[in-house]
């Protein structure tokens, strides 16, 4: 396999934002922040906070510009991520950009049957089997919901990424004590917590909820993060007209203050903690009352916060792409995936997740991953760009042919050849042969490679010493869980 | 590894550059001119041609190691007794009359003679009475091969064709066609003798037509 930009030489730039407007949205959120404030629902941060100079009345927290600015300044522009055997893997700054799958979809657009149907242990399993042996995704994210464990379901989801993957993470987890068990795993294969922190291996993905809440979980995980100098992301996502104003600058003003009360909160508990910037902002369809997930307001939407968090904030960034609300992997959904991938990735937005989902996040489809892991392919092709150095100009070989002569023989096209990108699903046969192929459409060829790769692949297993202690810990979550239903 | 065996890599690696050096240092080695030629030589083209079919590599890689084995034989030939390099056939190519797109019949002939074929190839925009005088002039030509791109081009080729029975070489010669616009039904209405979709499809007929 080629590989292309898989360091992002940077977004050639797409902006929906003038300087003037990027500090407009910041003004306006830091009056809201002040003004109106924000609901934290945890008590140790509302002391932290208070310490710091905001003014409670309750759970309400006013934050004051100062703080905010303040806080800003402290994150890192910066978080470099590692794979499971501790090799580099993400530089998440600039305009670095990184595709990964997600997020925790109840249910699973089968492989093998068409239905759309309720996921369980063995599509979490075969999700990440997929995942991994997609070259383009840079990182995993949980893919299919494990039912059938109150508690310890989140546990099960990282498990198998780390068992079965060796890239980097984006993870979800239920509650603090969640998290915990899901460092510890990532602390064991890494070699201790010290080692961790010196090669974070995940970012912990967290949500407010809006408008304007920071809710105890959310919060305990942000600040043991912090704590524990390990990096977190806070991403609010409002519907605009539901529960973020309708328009898109509306929602940006909020979606920023809600993003930036969880940095503030990251910041008094820990200066210096790393911290990811951004937010889902997307419509509701106000037909259907959902989430429209990757209409163009949605896209302009998240590639201004990436505008905001890169070039006005000097932060990491977390964004979306490769999702769609349609149910399956058809033509809306390659059309929606594409162009926000296409776009993510000019914005420049660092941490792209979600590629994958379908039925705006309520399902998830593998089929869609092999197409979108090949979208991606294409554009880091594109960001590569022209190469206009001596040798790539081929002065020599232009003279050499001239005119009614051809290139094919020449070793300049033997040699750059090799550079054109190639993908593994797209037809380029001549007709017959595609005939003789049996006539298939992209989507077809898409579904027999994801069961392909599920009937014949290979699991990418943790060695088996640290596989044991990974299910060690699984296997305490499960037991605790266990006796808490007995109680 | 023997040095006949470096040469096979030298070849199916297409280092031009290195392939003259390459022969000579078999010769000295003390190997019979026709093995350094047999296995030296053609097999690894051979090889490449297999792997070509398979898609493992590319036109480019085999043209070049194409080009690689001729400079090899032309090295080695004076030290061959005539009739030693055998030839698979002998063809005439070209672009019909008023038409200027010639890379797929490029393809045809740069792949035919990697398989063995010495091809004339008389380029684009050639007249039908080009054609002509290039069959009489070489008696042992098997194939004729016409190219076309535009429908309003095509139809030299059944002037083409013409033109050979009235020259009475029609029967002396197969005549292949190719090119975007043509098809097996245009082929049959002017009386050509084979019709393929693409380059190493044509290859193939033609190996089969010269046997027959």
């Amino acid at each position: 396999m080629k590989e292309f930009n898989t360091r992002f030489m940077g977004a050639r730039g797409v902006s929906f934002l003038t300087r003037e407007e990027m500090e407009k949205i910041h003004s306006c959120t830091l009056e809201l922040l002040q003004e109106v404030g924000v609901e934290v629902q945890h008590k140790g941060a509302i002391e932290l906070l208070k310490k710091a100079g905001c003014v409670v009345n309750k759970k309400r927290v006013s934050m004051p510009p100062g703080l905010v600015e303040w806080a800003i300044k402290q994150a890192p522009s910066r978080i470099l991520l590692y794979d499971r055997g501790g090799e580099f893997a993400m530089d998440v700054s600039g305009k670095n950009s990184y595709y990964g799958v997600g997020s925790a979809c109840p249910n699973i657009v089968d492989s093998f049957t068409g239905e759309i149907r309720l996921c369980n242990e063995e599509d979490n399993r075969n999700c990440v089997k997929v995942a991994d042996a997609m070259p383009y995704i840079d990182y995993m994210m949980s893919m299919a919901q494990v039912y059938g464990h109150q508690k310890s379901s989140y546990e099960h989801e990282y498990a198998a990424m780390i068992r079965y993957s060796s890239k980097p993470q984006v993870v979800i987890t239920a509650d603090l004590e969640s998290t915990k068990n899901v460092v510890e795993m990532a602390s064991v294969v890494r070699g201790g917590m010290d080692e961790l922190v010196k090669k974070p291996m995940f970012i912990l993905y967290c949500e407010p909820t809006s408008p304007l809440v920071c809710t105890k979980e959310s919060v305990e995980k942000v600040m043991y993060m912090a704590e524990s100098n390990l990096p977190v992301l806070y991403a609010p996502i409002p519907m605009n007209g539901a529960t973020g104003p309708m328009t898109c600058a509306g929602s940006l003003i909020q979606a920023n203050a809600e993003c930036l009360a969880g940095l503030v909160i990251a910041q008094v508990t820990r200066p210096g903690a790393p911290f990811l910037y951004g937010a889902i902002i997307t419509n509701m369809d106000m037909k259907s009352l959902q989430p429209t997930y990757a209409s163009p307001e949605t896209m302009m939407e998240s590639l201004a916060m990436s505008e905001m968090g890169c070039d006005f904030y000097q932060l990491p960034t977390w964004g979306t792409a490769g999702c769609t609300s349609s149910k399956l992997p058809d033509e809306q959904a390659v059309l929606e995936g594409t162009q926000y991938i296409t776009l993510a990735g000019l914005s420049g937005a660092n941490v792209i997740h979600d590629v994958g989902y379908t039925a705006f996040g309520l399902a998830f489809s593998l089929d869609l991953v092999v197409m979108m892991n090949d979208v991606i392919g294409r554009v880091r092709r594109l960001f590569d760009g022209i190469n206009m150095t001596p040798e790539y100009l081929c002065m020599q070989d232009l003279k050499e042919v001239g005119p009614k002569g051809h290139y094919l023989g020449q070793t300049s096209t033997r040699k750059f050849n090799s550079e054109m990108w190639e993908s593994e699903i797209e037809d380029r046969n001549e007709y017959d042969r595609w005939r003789d192929l049996g006539s298939k459409t992209m989507g077809q060829r898409a579904n027999e490679m994801v069961r392909n790769i599920i009937e014949n692949g290979e699991l990418n297993m943790l060695p088996k010493e640290l596989d044991d202690k990974v299910v060690a810990i699984l296997e305490a979550a499960d037991a605790r869980e266990r006796e808490l239903e007995q109680q | 590894m023997s040095k006949i065996t470096e040469l096979a890599v030298v070849v199916e690696e297409g280092r031009i550059d290195d392939v003259v050096a390459a022969v000579e240092v078999a010769l000295e080695e003390g190997n019979a001119p026709m093995d350094i030629l047999n296995a030296g030589l053609i097999d690894p083209i051979n090889v490449l041609g297999e792997k070509f079919r398979l898609g493992e590599v590319y036109v480019p890689e085999l043209l070049i190691s194409s080009k690689a084995m001729k400079m090899g034989v032309d090295r080695i030939k004076p030290l061959l007794a005539a009739g030693d390099v055998k030839v698979l056939g002998k063809a005439v190519f070209c672009t019909v009359e008023g038409d200027m797109h010639d890379i797929g019949k490029n393809l045809v002939v740069l792949l035919l003679e990697s398989a063995g074929f010495e091809v004339i190839d008389l380029g684009m925009d050639v007249e039908p009475d080009d054609i002509v005088e290039a069959v009489q002039e070489n008696d042992d030509v098997q194939i004729v091969g016409m190219s076309a791109m535009l429908t309003t081009t095509m139809y030299a080729m059944k002037e083409t064709i013409e033109a050979l029975e009235e020259a009475g070489l029609r029967d002396r010669v197969k005549v292949l066609i190719g090119g975007a616009p043509v098809n097996q039904i245009f082929a049959d209405q002017i009386g050509a003798d084979g019709y393929t979709t693409n380059a190493p499809s044509a290859v193939e007929l033609c190996k089969k037509l010269v046997v027959a």
